[in-house]
């Protein structure tokens, strides 16, 4: 414990990332008590206020008289919702198909999964997105699930061959003589293994899958109001972008650090949490 | 020779691997790794297997663990059958069988620590009690010349000597009857060559462990080994008591390997290096002669090892070669 | 061959060289702290050390190809009368390869595998000889192949490295670090990881070559059965520093060090002990990044006394060119363990 904390403070970079994420994972848990107002009340009073105009609505308020502040602490707590929960599915889809193609490897399991997989990412994300979103309502789990279709692929495929290269290893022959079943080896030693090599990969990958929603909702095709994302405010203020930039600029720039926040944290994990890497 | 006194014994024992080829990746033609071995392992005593790379001696021992099933033959643990064992036995089985890696940072866990590591074997064989599994994890150190303080390392932070104490630890922790070991000193450093070897014959004294250790070089096992038995390609081409085979070798193979070991007395005397093989590779597996497995290279060939492959002949008790003109 | 004039001179002499790891933190591995050697034309010095002992460090510091963090603290190595610490890079590149040659220990990735063993043997030879012709080339190959006792030359030349085993490789390889025809061979492991023939045939191919052209070769290895059998004189390392040296024969049969002593019962032999165990040396080496106080094995030998857990001991003369780092020499007798004959 002593050694993580010592580690954070002398990597500066890893230390901001932990910050900005920290912040905002306490806003979105706390957002219904932060919230300086109702972000769905419009005062049409306050319509297109900018910014640090008004002490009472620091960040102004929208072309309804919302106040913005309000909208993005929300905005924040579903962006953060939709991104983790979707990329936890794909690591744990992803994950899985990967652990048991390697291990079906070269069966009939594997190839079959492989190929849907090779299929899978064949389609552009976008085109995949815009087919299953205009099959299906756009609530906050099917936004989940089709966000995870991009990002499953790479998942199932490093476990795969990690898996698949770990199996020759000498340490899973030595479990097999010690009388491991395959169920003991695959999690206890060969899922230990996968761990530390993807965690990098989920908070990049976090990062991406809020710039993906924001794009879906920028486009019309993610959550519809009275949902509020970050992607859905900066939606409702693109009409205006021409004149009124900070409507689109100031979500713009709080989904930035946020995804710069994961990204720090994303390059630096892996060092932190691998005991291969501590000497 | 009484039956009960032996504990792994291979009958003829053979392993090819399949060559694929074409489109349909249909079998063209086998890779004759292991081809017709024949040993027996007595309780208490140290068999020594040596061999140079490629001959087929990991494999053989792939083939008594189970990794890998045979492709004729048998392999009996205790007078039983390995592959009539039911799962459970063969549980059993593997409790008694304790393994030494060659390689011993690639056979531990990167990312478990050592105690850990030693845990496995004690959690796989039922033991539950957390206090208990400490105390034979400790012993078993202590055993091998190591102090507790290693257990919450990691194996990269270890350096070699101290890992293959590790490894034979782990081996050792189930009380097992026999230790395969797998080169378990080549990769170590001259002045801890001998630590392990003196802690192996110990072991060995005092807890009548059966050894059947492999190894390239004839003089590593000079000190350690009861019986030899001296592979090439696929094939034992002499087998009897280190004695034997070091004072009185008649297979050419023996004698070559035996004259190709760099000694200090050779140094002493200025003898210089000096190979008797035939120059070129060795046969591939793929391909083995048709005759005796040595016969491409070895010097005294004639036309008649080419064509005849020679069956052990009993030159004296117990010692065994392969050549047609012994 | 080399004038006879020249023939007693050492073509290599290093003095107190050191070599420093900068590992973080402020601290410093000695990996090579105060070495001591000379070699005279045309022998053949075998350096004995186990693994982390700096031999391999130093041949890379004779060759100056110290990889960062390290550096070169300190010292001279003399190499044919030229400091070669005090030289410039662009005359160092041209005594590497041409008058100093390395071969390392693993053959398999020292050969590009889309070249084959012609264009590999040409393009040293080419790069370096200014204004040699192709012909040339292929004929100073022949010739080298030749040296290493491969005489079906022009059949190997066409083909790739994947073609043949790894021993061979490594013949190759030693045939190719012949071709400039350079005047000292440093082999750092030459055959380590080859198994037992293989090693007999690289170091038979190694011997014919010195005996042909009378190329000085320092061998670096933790086998003592190969050194004693190739070499002349005989350099012991443990721990950066030297701690016996001398030719061979003083040194097999009457080692003055502890840890040379312990060395030699260590190793397996294929003649009878007299006793079932082997003498080891217990303990571990020391860890090289912690100071090491007074003599660096006095941890683990036997023969330790006060002084040498305080005092660092020198190189003392002990005999004719017989050279030990102990303050209380031990006088042993191979014999009394094995039965060895001299």
């Amino acid at each position: 414990m002593k050694k993580s904390v010592k580690y954070i403070c002398e990597n500066k970079v890893f230390s901001i990332g932990i910050f900005i994420v920290s912040i905002s994972v306490f806003i979105a848990i706390f957002a219904p008590w932060i919230v300086p107002y109702n972000p769905a009340d419009a005062v049409p009073k306050i319509r297109m206020l900018h910014p640090f105009r008004d002490a009472s609505h620091i960040l102004g308020a929208d072309y309804l008289g919302r106040d913005m502040l309000s909208r993005i602490i929300y905005g924040i707590r579903i962006s953060l919702l939709i991104s983790v929960a979707s990329v936890l599915l794909s690591m744990a889809v992803g994950g899985i198909i990967g652990l048991l193609c390697g291990l079906n490897y070269p069966g009939p399991f594997d190839t079959v999964l492989m190929r849907i997989t090779d299929i899978q990412i064949g389609f552009p994300f976008i085109v995949v997105a815009i087919i299953a979103l205009s099959l299906v309502e756009a609530t906050i789990p099917s936004v989940i699930i089709v966000l995870s279709l991009a990002t499953w692929p790479a998942y199932a495929r490093n476990v795969r061959s990690s898996t698949m290269s770990q199996k020759e290893t000498d340490y899973v022959a030595a479990a097999r003589i010690m009388g491991a079943k395959n169920g003991r080896i695959a999690f206890r030693y060969i899922g230990r293994n996968l761990l530390p090599t993807i965690l990098p990969t989920v908070s990049l990958d976090i990062a991406g899958t809020m710039i993906s929603e924001s794009l879906l909702s920028y486009i019309n095709l993610g959550l519809n109001p009275p949902i509020i994302s970050l992607g859905n405010i900066m939606a409702d203020g693109a009409s205006y972008i021409s004149t009124e930039w900070w409507l689109t600029g100031v979500p713009g720039v709080v989904i930035l650090l946020i995804v710069l926040g994961f990204n720090f944290i994303g390059d630096n994990l892996q060092r932190k949490v691998d005991p291969l890497l501590n000497k | 020779m009484e039956e009960n006194n032996i504990i792994i014994s291979c009958n003829n024992v053979k392993k090819y691997y399949p060559i694929r080829d074409g489109i349909f990746n249909r079998i063209k033609d086998w890779k004759h790794i292991v081809d017709g071995l024949s040993f027996k392992l007595e309780q208490g005593k140290t068999l020594a297997l040596v061999g140079e790379s490629g001959c087929g001696k990991s494999v053989l021992l792939r083939l008594i663990l189970g990794l890998e099933n045979v492709t004729e033959g048998e392999i009996y643990f205790k007078g039983k059958s390995v592959y009539d064992l039911s799962e459970m036995q063969r549980l059993t089985m593997k409790s008694e069988i304790g393994m030494i890696f060659q390689d011993t940072l690639a056979a531990l866990h990167p990312r478990m620590s050592i105690m850990e590591s030693l845990k496995e074997p004690l959690l796989l064989n039922g033991m539950k009690d957390r206090k208990q599994m400490e105390k034979v994890i400790i012993d078993t150190l202590e055993c091998v010349g190591m102090a507790p303080d290693f257990l919450n390392r990691y194996p990269h932070q270890l350096s070699g000597g101290q890992l293959q104490r590790i490894a034979i630890a782990r081996a050792l922790i189930i009380d097992p009857q026999v230790i395969l070991a797998d080169e378990p000193i080549s990769a170590l450093d001259v002045s801890l060559q001998a630590q392990v070897i003196n802690m192996l014959i110990d072991l060995q004294e005092s807890r009548n462990l059966s050894i059947l250790l492999v190894a390239h070089d004839l003089a590593v096992v000079r000190q350690i080994a009861s019986d030899i038995m001296i592979m090439y390609l696929g094939t034992i081409v002499e087998s009897g008591k280190s004695s034997d085979i070091y004072k009185n070798a008649k297979h050419p193979y023996t004698k070559v390997l035996l004259k190709a070991a760099p000694s200090i007395s050779k140094g002493i005397n200025n003898e210089p290096f000096h190979l008797d093989l035939k120059v070129g590779d060795t046969p591939n597996p793929e391909n083995p002669p048709k005759g005796c497995s040595f016969c491409t290279k070895c010097m005294e060939a004639t036309e008649r090892c080419l064509l005849e492959r020679p069956e052990p002949k009993e030159v004296s008790p117990r010692h065994f070669v392969s050549c047609l003109y012994v | 061959m080399k004038e006879s004039s020249k023939h007693n001179e050492n073509i290599l002499e290093v003095r107190d060289l050191k070599t420093y790891f900068n590992v973080g933190e402020g601290k410093v591995v000695k990996a090579v702290e105060g070495v001591n050697f000379s070699l005279k034309r045309s022998k053949i010095l075998g350096i004995i050390g186990e693994s982390g002992s700096g031999k391999s460090v130093t041949s890379r510091s004779i060759m100056r190809i110290v990889d960062q963090p390290g550096y070169i603290a300190g010292g001279e190595i003399i190499f044919e009368g030229q400091n070669l610490l005090e030289i410039p890079e662009r005359e160092m590149e041209k005594i590497r390869g041409q008058k100093i040659s390395l071969i390392f220990q693993n053959p398999t990735t020292s050969f590009n595998p889309f070249m084959t063993m012609e264009q590999h043997l040409k393009e040293v030879y080419l790069t370096h000889k200014k204004g040699a012709t192709k012909s040339e080339a292929r004929k100073r190959a022949l010739e080298v192949l030749e040296m290493v006792g491969i005489h079906n030359g022009a059949e190997i030349l066409k083909k790739y490295p994947c073609e043949f085993s790894a021993g061979f490789r490594q013949r190759v390889f030693i045939a190719m670090s012949m071709i400039l025809e350079p005047d000292l061979l440093i082999a750092d492991e030459p055959t380590t990881s080859l198994g037992i023939t293989l090693q007999a045939e690289i170091m038979e191919a190694l011997c014919e070559a010195q005996r042909k052209t009378g190329i000085s070769i320092i061998i670096i290895t933790h086998d003592f059965g190969v050194v004693s059998q190739f070499s002349d004189s005989l350099f012991v390392m443990y721990a950066g520093k030297c701690v016996e040296s001398s030719p061979k024969k003083d040194l097999l049969l009457k080692p003055k060090h502890p840890y040379t002593i312990g060395l030699i019962r260590s190793v397996p032999l294929l003649e009878e002990r007299k006793s079932k165990r082997l003498k080891s040396i217990p303990g571990f080496p020391p860890n090289m990044a912690e100071e090491q106080i007074g003599c660096s094995f006095s941890p683990r030998c036997e023969f330790a006394r006060e002084k040498c857990f305080k005092d660092t001991p020198e190189l003392k003369k002990v005999g004719e060119e017989h050279f030990c780092a102990c303050h209380y020499p031990v006088d042993y007798n191979v014999e009394d363990d094995t039965k060895l004959e001299g």
